[in-house]
């Protein structure tokens, strides 16, 4: 579980008693709980239109920050990408999507989407850049990215049993899911609201696509 | 030459997997053995808009705080407008000296516009002509514009360089037209400090305060190294931040497997506290190893000892954590609020000035109170922040408490 903050929109994790952002004292959300129902995104809200914020809130075509958390949507690129569903084209390619996850960083401005294809098995390295190797999920210059090893870890994007897992991959600083570390080449089922830490300082939570 | 008090907001719960504390620590400086030499660089706006009377309160100003320089220390000035003159090259400042430099300082002119970078950049190249070692180094820059000359990027360059050095810049914004973030940049940069002079007549009086202040230094660019116990956690995004006597962010530099976290400098009779936020098991038995070192006076690196073990314990005043906390969700908050104003999202922003509201009132600050109360109506009526309002605001919610 996360706990978004109310007034900051960084996505905290469960033991949070304060917003670690912003430092809003979390135990006050009850009568500051704005908007819940907007998640739900049904007004206005029609198939393709619109954009979702990097905390998956859906806004109006054109919105400069999300209505719901406050996050600024400037970045275009970064819209396109996070309009669901992804491209037809791409999708015949690669067979039919059986299940979409999302690896957003805490801060929410890391986000990586994750697609399961039906039947297919596939695997993504995590870590920083070196040379010409960039990893699929390249997380050079991310703040607390030095810790992070050049191949840190893998994640398995299992296509038959619709689950991810990921695996250190014999990392310095190492991989921790829910706070528990994993030996180097341990394999660990993930599911939704996991805590991901590669390195000491870059933190992720796997959540529904 | 220090004290040191430490603890916890609150303990740890071993009937959870993980909690979130906040650890404050309060360094105090003790009475000094013996005085530092002082090795100060003015770097003063003598733009046109200071003309009148700022320019005389100024003038009048820096020729009452050479009293406080002896014959040990060293001064220079450099004046800046849209272009750079050093008025005086980096000296030592004997009797007969101080008069040739009061008539120099007679003849300054406003008039020009604002280039801060460069005066900054030929302040540093003044500073740096002695041994930085066996002195207290600061710049003190001031001024009442924007950096309309000049780059903010280079000025930041500067800031730098000067960090590096061990040099530090107290920043004094004059009136209402100046930038609060580039000089609050710059001061936080170099471990320094930030003031606000609203009144030309206090210009007579606040060179020879800091001056008098610097003086008054007992450990120079104070480290802090930190060695965690395994379960124990900086947070990525806010680990640590001074919280008095301003608020200024630290980052936590990891070196090898220890954290080091520059804290600026101590004076004597006065307290510096240091938050750190962090994420420990529900049952955690020792939280890190920590060591502090220092410059003494004479610019000798000094080590305490290592202090191994801490364990989880309360701050001796659990409250004075808590209201530290809520202070620097203040700060936190307004920062997120010009972010949202600037991108055009009052009606977020205006959630947050609510909750700094309550906030303010939580901790009993009118004057805080008042000045987020007034942004609130602006907020609300959709008029747009003054620069006065933004630095009334930057200053209200960065300085923690005023001098104890």
């Amino acid at each position: 579980m996360t706990k978004i903050c109310p007034i900051c929109g960084y996505r905290n994790r469960d033991s949070a008693e304060y917003c670690e952002r912003c430092l809003f004292n979390l135990s006050d959300t009850d009568d500051l709980n704005p908007k819940a129902e907007n998640e739900e995104g049904i007004e206005g809200m029609e198939e393709g239109l619109g954009v979702y914020c990097p905390n998956g809130h859906w806004n109006p075509p054109g919105a400069k920050f999300c209505q719901v958390c406050g996050v600024p949507l400037e970045d275009k690129d970064t819209q396109e990408e996070l309009l669901l569903p992804p491209e037809e084209s791409e999708e015949e390619e690669k067979g039919q999507i059986m299940k979409i996850y999302k690896l957003v960083s805490h801060d929410a401005e890391f986000l990586v989407e994750l697609s399961l294809y039906k039947g297919k098995i596939k695997e993504m390295l995590i870590g920083r850049k070196s040379g010409k190797n960039i990893p699929d999920v390249d997380l050079t210059g991310l703040k607390g990215a030095e810790v992070v090893s050049r191949r840190h870890a893998n994640l398995i994007l299992d296509g038959n049993e619709g689950e991810i897992y990921v695996v250190d991959l014999g990392s310095t600083n190492g991989t921790f899911v829910n706070g528990e570390k994993l030996k180097p080449g341990e394999k660990i089922k993930l599911k939704i609201g996991d805590e991901i830490l590669f390195g000491k300082a870059l933190r992720f939570v796997l959540e529904e696509g | 030459m220090f004290d040191v008090k430490y603890g916890l907001n609150k303990l740890p719960d071993k009937n959870k997997k993980e909690v979130q504390r906040f650890f404050l620590m309060s360094l105090t400086g003790k009475k000094a053995e013996k005085s530092p030499r002082l090795n100060v660089s003015f770097v003063l706006d003598k733009s046109g808009s200071m003309d009148g009377t700022p320019i005389e309160s100024l003038k009048s100003g820096l020729k009452r705080s050479l009293d406080v320089f002896t014959e040990n220390d060293r001064i220079s000035i450099v004046l800046f407008d849209s272009m750079v003159e050093t008025l005086l090259e980096n000296t030592r400042l004997y009797g007969p000296d101080k008069k040739k430099v009061k008539r120099l300082i007679n003849n300054i002119d406003a008039m020009g516009g604002t280039c801060i970078d460069e005066g900054l950049e030929i302040g540093l190249k003044e500073i740096q002509k002695v041994k930085l070692q066996d002195y207290v180094n600061w710049i003190i820059l001031l001024t009442d514009g924007k950096n309309d000359h000049g780059s903010d990027e280079h000025a930041l360059e500067v800031a730098k360089n000067a960090r590096e050095l061990g040099i530090s810049i107290f920043t004094i914004g004059f009136g209402k037209h100046w930038s609060p973030t580039l000089l609050e940049k710059i001061s936080d940069i170099t471990k320094g400090e930030m003031y606000h002079v609203q009144d030309p007549k206090e210009l007579k009086e606040i060179f020879t305060e800091k001056a008098t202040k610097i003086r008054k230094t007992v450990a120079k660019n104070v480290e802090i190294t930190i060695d965690l116990y395994e379960g124990v956690n900086f947070s990525e995004i806010t680990p640590a931040y001074i919280t008095k006597p301003q608020i200024v962010p630290l980052e936590p530099v990891l070196d090898v497997d220890q954290f080091i976290i520059e804290v600026g400098d101590i004076y004597e009779g006065k307290t510096k506290d240091i938050l750190f936020q962090l994420f420990m098991k529900g049952n955690q038995k020792y939280l890190f190893d920590f060591k502090i070192s220092y410059y003494d006076t004479e610019g000798q690196r000094q080590e305490m000892p290592w202090e191994k073990g801490v364990v989880p314990s309360l701050y001796e005043d659990p409250d004075k954590v808590s209201a530290t906390i809520d202070r620097l969700s203040v700060y936190l908050q307004s920062e997120i609020v010009n972010d949202l104003l600037e991108g055009g999202a009052p009606e977020q922003a205006l959630t947050l000035l609510q909750t700094m509201q309550l906030t303010a009132t939580k901790l009993n600050d009118d004057e805080l109170k008042t000045i987020i109360e007034q942004n609130v109506t602006k907020v609300q009526d959709g008029i747009e922040l003054s620069d006065e309002d933004l630095i009334k605001t930057k200053m209200f919610t960065k300085t923690v408490i005023k001098d104890d």
